[in-house]
């Protein structure tokens, strides 16, 4: 009978865990969200739960995820497993699995331990290039049809800090279709991360050369749209104007824009390419594009450092188009071709000595870049604006591009309406704009300069009979170099200028002189060098001596003050400087009981009488091992009656008063 | 160029990166006009853009320290330094390191003992050298201008330098096929082009590594061991089994000179420009080097650093 009810509550409780896998089966997501993170435990893989709707897309928490999958693995009630303890759901993708209301089958796919560490990029076979989902509210790939995404599927586990792995799943597709900004689906609990990462191309295995090539021909530089009459209002300046542009779209298009120089045998010195950078972007990035690979790294806030243009006939005719790679991937840098090139110098540009702007400024200096074909038109244009005594470089000019010619010294005066449409000689009508231009000085940053250099205060544009300047309330004149001066413009702190109904401000700073010695080279011997100077590495204010190498023992003025220099047997030599850490008084041989007395000197360094205290220790008192030092070398030196190197009566009657004290000092310590 | 203000603005800005460094040339010391980069003479003969001559120079002057440590990845100012040096009658001080705009007026009222010359060579910061009795009064003057002082400038720093010897750390040689290597003829004094193979199989040799636009890295072979190094000690290390006799001292000028191509290790070099405060004159009949002012034990001890006889 007990064996009876024991097998039917075993049957009851059997039929109880059987009907409530049914249900789970049946109904997986009941709760509105759960999470499904397991305890990570070191070698093996976590499973990580998503929401797979019946025929579309997993969802993990606010993003769409596609589960890309070779085959549909079945829904086995040996493949569910649950989180034993669930954390609250976040309210964001990040931070953990938040799995959606939509009924869903739960997937568990446990990744071979062979994948974990790494695995292989085999783009060829199961990464291809989708075109791009279209993005959902948040800007985040809508996932397509299951079966368009199955090859798609790459799984790497990454090994986190606490000794978890994590599973990294593809939610993208690769290459430029891959939408950087897209925020990465990184859900991370207190035991084990797991971070959802498209496959970027810095993941991939490098492109063969026909690759590559192939990838370059997909990415064609814009053509150049032009100037048309509306873009009048459109400021042409890019820098200093105080606004910080940030990159709140990784997935960006940027310009490339076009640096030159002069030489001063009249040739072109530099004609380069500089990518522009938003505030953001990596220091360092790698492109790809017209070029071949190139590494891009941070000259400034807004640009990278220039590249040198290869082709210029065929880079400056047909454009440049670049493809960023990693943490830039997604942006795109171009450089429309064209025809004509209008560069203003640097405090007008930003970029020094002259850099590409959309049009001419009025009364700025610039430099105009056109093919030998325009230059009649482009001289014509110029003349229309005002420009004279412009000189022409034609390609025989050393650094000309083959086909170009280049206007140098260009300095509209006048406006001039632009043509309609976008004819291609608009960028050379000037704008009427009135902007301020900040000539030399030392600037620190934006418009801060240095106290003392400030920059020279002109305007661009046209001016008109009634243009005012105001410098802090009070009326600014200009003065012989056309700049504008108020008094006090110049003094230390900000200074608002008033112009056209518009203000802008500047800043002087004083120089801050607390500039601080630190260990510059360090060679282990002790002391280091900064600048000019050497310093002891421990900061203590070690005092330097210059000491002939055969005497390499210092003695100081108070007893116990010896030093043994350790001179440096690497290189022969007479004298050599060196730290100690008092002021040494004398300078003695290594070993004055044993030396020749015939060569060997005592050198007096810094004459200072011998510091003798009345009430040393006697006796047998505990002695001090530095004054028993002291003592020995110079009685050593006396009773070798060694000379002085310099003999002298002073010197002689010191060394005496020290042998002296010695002497009384070592009665003492007797 | 005005290497005055681009020295101020370094002393402004203290630190910075070496791409702010560049864009600081950029904007201070390169003009739009022709004439103001007519002093660029570097720029035009190939041998090195203006910002790395510039560095060069700020470098050598003690002005700036550039990737030593604290400052790996840019420059940082030095704090300003009066670096003296013993001379027959007496001691002659050179002013290095960071300057404000305040600086010179107070360095003037302080060198009320001293005599102060203010040298404007090309394309460098005014040199200001202060020449006294001894080398006392310079240290009074540089205490009560708020300056560092620094005795025996150049035997301090050359007291301090390891000699041009075969490194013990060794590496390997840079790997992939798009390098373009030169290996140093220590008898013609220049640098040929090899291959890879070359560079593997020589027994002793310098060999430079580029690639495209990057500084050139300098691989020393000696026997079957490999060792990255700067250049000038790889260079010194050649020359040194080639038996050249490269240093020249004139006493009567105490000049030093050697051979351009063999310019001394950066710190070495400003050592030898501290006895002056001057930057080497180069001769192009000579293609050589001359650094003035150096006492003979300086000349010596830079030799025997060197691993060079001194002639």
């Amino acid at each position: 009978m007990i064996k009876f009810l024991i097998l039917l509550v075993f049957g009851l409780v059997a039929l109880a865990v059987g009907a409530w896998c049914w249900r789970r089966r049946k109904c997986p997501n009941r709760e509105a969200t759960e999470t499904a993170v397991l305890p990570a435990k070191t070698g093996e893989t976590n499973r990580q739960e998503t929401g797979k709707t019946p025929d579309g897309p997993n969802i993990v928490g606010a993003h769409v995820e596609v589960v890309q999958e070779t085959k549909d693995l079945p829904d086995t009630p040996e493949t569910l497993k649950e989180s034993p303890t669930q954390p609250p759901a976040a309210p964001s993708g990040f931070g953990q699995i938040q799995v959606s209301e939509t009924p869903t089958a739960v997937d568990f796919r446990p990744v071979p331990e062979a994948e974990a560490e790494v695995r292989p990029n085999t783009p060829s076979e199961t990464i291809e290039e989708k075109p791009l989902d279209p993005p959902d509210e948040l800007g985040v790939p809508i996932a397509q049809p299951e079966a368009s995404k199955q090859s798609n599927a790459v799984s790497v586990l990454q090994e986190t800090g606490t000794g978890a792995f994590a599973e990294e799943r593809p939610g993208t597709s690769t290459g430029e279709n891959l939408r950087p900004d897209a925020p990465q689906q990184v859900i991370a609990t207190p035991v084990a991360v797991i971070e959802t990462k498209a496959v970027s191309e810095e993941d991939a295995p490098e492109p063969d050369h026909e690759e590559r090539e192939s990838e370059v021909a997909s990415l064609t530089p814009r053509p150049y749209t032009g100037l048309a009459p509306a873009a009048i209002t459109r400021k042409p300046r890019t820098r200093r104007e105080g606004e910080q542009r940030v990159a709140t779209n990784a997935d960006s298009t940027l310009d490339i824009r076009v640096q030159l120089a002069f030489d001063r045998h009249g040739g072109v010195r530099n004609l380069a390419l500089v990518p522009c950078r938003r505030r953001g972007m990596p220091n360092k990035l790698s492109v790809s594009g017209t070029h071949g690979k190139l590494e891009l790294s941070e000259f400034g806030d807004d640009q990278y450092e220039s590249v040198p243009i290869g082709d210029e006939n065929k880079t400056l005719r047909e454009g440049v188009a670049w493809k960023g790679h990693g943490d830039a991937r997604g942006s795109q840098w171009f450089l429309s071709g064209r025809e004509l090139y209008v560069l203003a110098s640097g405090d007008v540009s930003g970029i020094y000595p002259f850099g590409t702007t959309p049009c001419l400024v009025l009364h700025a200096n610039h430099a105009v870049l056109t093919t030998s074909a325009s230059r009649a038109a482009v001289e014509a244009a110029l003349v229309s604006a005002g420009c004279a005594g412009f000189a022409v470089l034609t390609d025989v000019t050393p650094g000309v591009p083959s086909g170009w010619c280049v206007f140098r010294d260009v300095k509209p005066t006048r406006i001039v309406a632009r043509r309609d449409g976008t004819h291609f000689l608009n960028p050379l009508c000037p704008l009427p704009d009135v902007e301020p231009d900040y000539v030399g000085g030392i600037r620190l940053r934006g418009r801060l300069w240095l106290a003392g250099f400030p920059p020279r205060i002109r305007f661009t544009g046209m001016l008109g009979d009634d243009f005012r300047v105001m410098i802090d309330g009070q009326p600014a004149c200009p003065v012989s170099d056309g700049s504008y001066e108020a008094p006090g413009w110049d003094g230390v702190g900000e200074h608002l200028l008033s112009f056209a109904g518009k203000t802008n401000s500047y800043a002087l700073q004083p120089m801050d002189e607390s500039w601080e010695r630190w260990h510059a080279h360090d060679f282990g011997t002790g002391a280091a060098i900064c600048g000019a100077s050497i310093h002891h590495v421990a900061g203590a204010r070690w005092r330097q001596v210059r000491v002939p190498v055969s005497n390499p023992v210092l003695v100081g003025a108070h007893p116990g003050e010896v030093f043994h220099c350790a001179l440096r047997t690497d290189a022969r030599c007479d004298v050599l400087t060196v730290l100690a850490p008092f002021d040494p008084v004398w300078a003695l041989p290594r070993d004055p009981a044993h030396v020749d007395k015939r060569t060997a000197r005592i050198v007096l360094l810094h004459p200072a009488e011998p510091v003798v205290s009345h009430d040393l220790p006697n006796g047998k008192r505990r002695v001090n091992h530095g004054m028993r030092a002291w003592t020995s070398v110079i009685n050593d030196a006396g009773r070798k009656n060694l000379t002085l190197s310099l003999p002298g009566d002073d010197a002689e009657r010191l060394w005496r008063r020290y042998r002296e004290a010695a002497k009384q000092l070592w009665r003492k310590m007797r | 160029m005005r290497a005055n203000d681009l020295l101020l603005w370094l002393s402004a800005r203290r630190e910075g990166s070496w791409q702010q460094f560049r864009a600081g040339v950029e904007e201070i010391c390169t003009d739009d006009s022709e004439d103001a980069s007519a002093e660029s003479s570097a720029e035009d003969v190939g041998e090195f853009p203006l910002h790395q001559q510039l560095r060069l120079d700020f470098e050598r002057l003690a002005h700036v320290e550039f990737f030593a440590s604290g400052c790996e990845d840019g420059w940082r100012v030095v704090p300003p330094t009066l670096a003296a040096q013993p001379t027959a009658d007496g001691a002659r001080a050179v002013l290095c390191g960071a300057r404000s705009p305040s600086f010179s007026e107070r360095m003037r009222r302080a060198a009320s003992d001293s005599v102060c010359e203010t040298l404007a060579p090309s394309g460098i910061p005014e040199v200001y050298r202060f020449t006294a009795r001894d080398t006392a009064t310079l240290a009074k003057m540089a205490e009560q201008a708020g300056l560092h002082f620094q005795p025996d400038a150049a035997l301090a720093i050359l007291s301090h330098l390891p000699p041009c010897d075969p490194p013990k750390a060794t590496s390997e040689l840079p790997v992939g096929s798009d390098w373009i290597i030169h290996e140093f003829d220590a008898t013609a004094l220049c640098w040929r082009k090899t291959d890879r193979r070359g560079a593997n199989t020589a027994r002793l040799g310098l060999f430079r590594f580029m690639h495209r636009f990057q500084r050139p890295t300098y691989f020393l072979r000696r026997g079957s061991q490999t060792s990255k190094l700067p250049r000038a000690v790889g260079l010194f290390i050649v020359l040194k089994r080639s038996r050249h006799r490269l240093l020249r001292y004139g006493a009567s000028a105490q000049s030093l000179c050697l051979p351009a191509i063999c310019r001394p290790p950066r710190l070495m070099e400003r050592a030898l420009v501290l006895c002056s405060g001057l930057p080497p004159t180069y001769d192009p009949a000579t293609a050589s080097l001359t650094y003035v002012d150096v006492p003979h034990d300086i000349a010596r001890l830079a030799a025997e650093l060197l691993r060079q006889p001194l002639t």
